[in-house]
């Protein structure tokens, strides 16, 4: 509409305005009756918003001629005004019963949010560090963060915090921990990537618990994470876990059988009386005892179900490291693989449980080093290594034992050149003394060393040359004392008789020499008691029993081991074995109880088996016998020298031909 | 141990008779590494990390010196062998049949 157009309208509206007020007017001046309780509000009124209409006045008409028109009438039940709503017109209600013109519009809701009022506490406003509980839903540090990936290791060695800033880019590490700059790049990168894989889990467990969606690893992040010492920590543990878990299982299996009346298993099972010895187990890894030569054999104090072994090099490959030594549980019955493996650069000539403690293995390797390995922590090379100088050892050290108390132990060893030295095995840098054994000038060239009993300072050594010597370690006398002659090579075993008793035997020791005897020597006398000399090769070892006063083991290089028995027969074997195949006897070992021996070939297998009774349980006249018959030896001694005039070892009876499995019969000495 | 080691004594694990599977799971309860399928793997990580926590914190409300070191479920169609540890789990399905 124009502006002129409106103008006119306006001036019609008033002009009927004013009709409408002396129309009223008069009307009022007529009744003088109850005024209506209406009050037309005659204020100034804006142009659009009209007054309350007079009942006879047309309110249609008047809005239509407004401009607002009113679409549909409704009855005048119950008018619905919304709320907030500026199109619908609110006007008074009229009292009479006009049709109420209620439309119906649509209304648009505006929703405004209530208006967030932001108040700060009073106390101190730092962000909490306390140890993160994994199991909780972590609270979200933006600032400090305690990665699980570099939670510290069994050692305690690996303890950081790294502070993160929020830009994520600029990292410092604390000053307790040196890392090289690639492994802190590393670290950095793996922390990030650490810390997202942790956003995305939170906001994950988040939105829904139970939830199964987990998020992926790559495979660079799994090779990293087995690639790290974590891992492999965990790992070294848990797969021995199962490994023997594993390996245990059929015998569990057992309980869930359901029918009843069943038998025992072999395990319990009794040897028969005739028989001495049976065959319990073999030890044999193939990765890392095969073509190589089983070099010693120990048997742990602390756990004697563990056997160590040391192993020569293995010529046929050249990329395994020289030096390897495995200890074997023989608890575990089915698990073919050893406990424990550790290696070094040259192969081990001799090792030895510490005695004292039960984590350490020590070895003595052809290099002259001995090196000292430890069960406690996961690596397979040396905690310690002594230095290849001319204060320890430069040849091969053959022998060595760990002598004294748990308070002052020490560790000592031989080598080659005829040096002994002793050692601390806290400090292995050096040794405490070392000592340079000499026989009226000459170095002895020693193969073969013990300590008898618990003694401390007087040591029994086996040569080279084929001679024994004692001596002692301090005191008036240091060094080499006697010789003992009657071996014509060099001798490859020694053993010290070690059974307490009635009687004392402490001072006889048996030798084992390539001259194909072996030999009974008492430390008092020069020349052999007795000698024996069943065997038609090199003897390579031999030890008495622990537990059995006239019980020794002999094994040598055919594959043929006996078991004497003094007190039976002094001239034959108890029982003689020849192992089948091509096979030649290294080492062998009784067991701590008696029960068992070890036997070690140069195809780097160990034998365990087990042996009857009566070789273990020794009887009261055990003892006496032993002396009786160590007495007739003497008389037999006497005898051959007076026959001969000479100072040669007497020579027994002929050689017994060498069969399989046969055990002695012949009539005893001493009866 | 190096990795070819690792791969070894998990091939022996898995070649052992009655074996069904291992796994190796991080704390997360994501599979590092496993030799089942999948949809498999990730079923027993969460299942199996969850009822492990919860043995877990068992034996430490019986006795907090105390803690969980190794557990075996017996079902009857196989064992379930769980090494647990602060870092990683590792999990392996025996059959119990083998006999």
């Amino acid at each position: 509409m124009s502006n002129e157009q409106r103008k006119a309208e306006l001036e019609v509206k008033r002009a009927k305005l004013e009709e409408i007020r002396q129309k009223k007017l008069q009307q009022e001046k007529l009744r003088t009756a109850p005024t209506t309780p209406m009050t037309p509000n005659l204020s100034s009124m804006p142009i659009n918003l009209l007054t309350t209409p007079r009942e006879d006045a047309d309110p249609d008409r008047i809005l239509q001629e407004v401009g607002i028109r009113q679409p549909v009438s409704l009855p005048a039940s119950s008018p619905s005004i919304s709320p907030g709503s500026t199109t619908s017109q609110q006007k008074r209600r009229p009292p009479t019963n006009m049709a109420l013109q209620i439309c119906q519009q649509t209304t648009a809701t505006i929703s405004v949010p209530p208006k967030e009022l932001v108040t700060y506490s009073k106390e101190v406003q730092t962000i909490e560090s306390g140890d993160k509980d994994p199991a909780a839903s972590p609270i979200q540090h933006d600032h400090l963060q305690w990665d699980d990936e570099f939670q510290p290791s069994a050692s305690g060695e690996h303890n950081r915090l790294v502070y993160v800033t929020d830009d994520e880019d600029t990292m410092s590490l604390d000053d307790n921990t040196k890392p090289s700059m690639g492994m802190s790049l590393a670290s950095a990168t793996e922390l990030k990537r650490t810390r997202s894989l942790k956003h995305q889990n939170k906001q994950l467990s988040l939105q829904g618990q139970s939830s199964m969606i987990k998020q992926e690893l790559t495979n660079d992040e799994r090779e990293h994470i087995i690639k790290s010492e974590q891992f492999q920590d965990f790992f070294s543990r848990s797969s021995r876990l199962i490994e023997r878990s594993l390996w245990e299982s059929p015998r569990a299996f057992d309980i869930f059988k359901d029918y009843s009346g069943r038998d025992l298993d072999g395990q319990n099972e009794k040897m028969d009386v005739g028989e001495i010895i049976k065959f319990d187990r073999e030890f044999f890894d193939e990765r890392w005892t095969r073509h190589r030569i089983v070099t010693c054999i120990d048997t742990s104090t602390y756990h004697p179900e563990l056997v160590l072994a040391s192993y020569s090099q293995n010529d046929e490959s050249t990329h395994e490291s020289d030096g390897v030594v495995l200890i074997w549980n023989t608890k575990y019955k089915s698990k073919p693989t050893p406990e424990y493996v550790f290696n070094c650069q040259s192969w081990v000539t001799s090792c030895v449980f510490s005695k004292f403690h039960p984590n350490i293995v020590l070895g003595g390797t052809y290099s002259g080093q001995i090196v000292v390995w430890d069960t406690r922590t996961n690596k397979r090379t040396p905690v310690q290594r002594t230095a290849l100088s001319a204060s320890s050892h430069t040849h091969p050290v053959y022998c060595l034992q760990v002598i004294g108390t748990q308070n002052a132990n020490n560790l000592i060893s031989i080598s080659n050149e005829g040096k002994m030295c002793s050692w601390n095995i806290e400090m292995m840098t050096q040794p405490q003394e070392s000592m340079d054994l000499a026989y009226r000038t000459k170095p002895v060239a020693a193969t073969r060393m013990v300590f008898p009993g618990v003694e401390v300072n007087n040591f029994i050594i086996g040569s080279e040359e084929g001679q024994a010597y004692s001596g002692s370690r301090h005191g008036n006398k240091a060094g080499i004392q006697d010789s003992y002659e009657g071996h014509f090579g060099p001798i490859t075993g020694l053993s010290c008789h070690n059974v307490n008793g009635s009687v004392d035997f402490s001072s006889l020791f048996l030798t084992s020499s390539f001259d194909w005897s072996v030999k009974l020597w008492s430390l008092k006398e020069n020349k052999p008691l007795n000698s024996f000399e069943v065997n038609s090769d090199y003897v390579t070892d031999v030890r008495w029993s622990p537990v059995h006063p006239s019980v020794f083991l002999t094994c040598d290089i055919t594959g043929r081991f006996d078991i004497w028995n003094l007190n039976h027969d002094s001239e034959l074997p108890l029982l003689s074995t020849t192992l089948d195949g091509n096979v030649a006897l290294n080492k062998c070992l009784w067991s701590h109880n008696g029960q068992q021996i070890i036997l070690g070939d140069d195809q780097g297998k160990l034998r365990l088996y087990d042996v009857n009774e009566f070789l273990t349980n020794p009887k009261q006249d055990d003892f006496n016998k032993l002396s009786s018959t160590l007495q007739e030896f003497k008389r037999n001694t006497l005898d051959a020298f007076d026959d001969n005039h000479s100072t040669n070892v007497p020579t027994t009876t002929t050689n017994v031909p060498t069969t399989s499995t046969t055990s002695s019969t012949s009539v005893s000495h001493n009866s | 141990m190096t990795q070819a080691e690792v791969d070894d004594t998990l091939k022996r694990i898995q070649e052992h008779k009655g074996v069904h599977g291992f796994l190796i799971i991080n704390n997360d309860g994501i599979p590092i590494r496993t030799s089942l399928d999948t949809a498999l793997s990730q079923q027993y990580a969460a299942l199996i990390k969850s009822l492990s926590d919860k043995a877990r914190s068992t034996i430490r409300d019986i006795d907090p010196t105390n803690e969980l070191v190794f557990f075996r479920m017996r079902t009857k169609k196989h064992e379930v062998l769980v090494a647990p540890e602060k870092e990683y789990t590792m999990i392996v399905l025996q059959a119990t049949d083998v006999l």
